[in-house]
């Protein structure tokens, strides 16, 4: 069955309520090294630079991260871990379901030593928006992952 | 018009819009299906706080829980359960999170 064309639509993930609902603008990824991680949530995060993943992810995709490419330390919530980074696949999962329906490319992620949030990667600029045109709209609680070059038939170049 | 009644309307013309309540408009009906697609999620949090969950892409219905992401990845894989997404169900003591926080 072939894999249906972009844009690709996936709903934002409702967090715990705080003082009022807490949404996440999540799409499904898989880390390909040698092995298949298993497919999680990731945050879609304009403000990273980086794509970013749960140590145990490396673990789970294959990575040895004892031959990162290299390492740095990130500032992150006011502490500073060291971030592992290697080249790997990233594999977009289709939002319908079928484990069969991706679109795979290299990337540079990085494995920070501790983590703490519930979505295990955090996808960023470099890696991710770099790829693809990313809508997002908290109204309809949606994000559409488009063809890179949708901006410019949209916007043109901005110049 | 008095004092308290121009603060009134500004605090009110300027009062952010919640999520609850979307435009009007195409994205409404997105808006409503995602809520409800999100409601089976909401109830795994509750129930399930602090364990890693494999949650249906499609219903977000949870198919499978463990303690840890090792446990959960290792069963997904054995039991070869397809179409769905791994994340922590978040305890409602914790902090929310920024970006990474």
């Amino acid at each position: 069955m072939a894999v249906p064309p972009l844009p690709w639509r996936y709903d934002y993930l409702r967090d715990t309520p705080r003082q009022r609902e807490v949404l996440r603008p999540v799409v499904s990824v898989r880390l390909v090294d040698h092995d298949l991680s298993s497919p999680v949530k990731a945050l879609v995060d304009s403000g990273s630079e980086h794509v970013l993943a749960a140590p145990w992810l490396a673990a789970d995709a294959g990575a040895d991260l004892s031959s990162c490419k290299y390492e740095i330390d990130l500032g992150i919530g006011g502490a500073n871990p060291t971030v592992k980074f290697v080249d790997m696949t990233l594999r977009l999962q289709h939002p319908g379901g079928n484990d069969d329906h991706y679109i795979e490319w290299e990337c540079e992620v990085g494995f920070p030593s501790t983590w703490r949030p519930p979505w295990p990667v955090l996808l960023g600029q470099h890696g991710f928006f770099d790829r693809f045109t990313i809508d997002m709209h908290r109204g309809a609680r949606l994000v559409y992952v488009d063809e890179w070059d949708v901006f410019d038939q949209r916007h043109g170049t901005g110049r | 018009m008095g004092w308290n009644d121009v603060l009134t309307s500004i605090r009110q013309k300027y009062a952010p819009r919640v999520s609850d309540s979307p435009p009007e408009g195409p994205t409404t009906a997105a808006h409503t299906e995602a809520k409800q697609r999100n409601e089976a999620l909401r109830t795994a949090y509750q129930e399930l706080a602090g364990q890693w969950i494999a949650v249906d892409r499609v219903t977000g219905a949870v198919r499978a829980a463990k303690p840890t992401p090792y446990d959960l990845s290792a069963y997904l894989k054995e039991n070869q359960i397809r179409g769905v997404d791994v994340l922590r169900a978040t305890d409602p003591s914790e902090p929310e999170l920024v970006g990474l926080g």
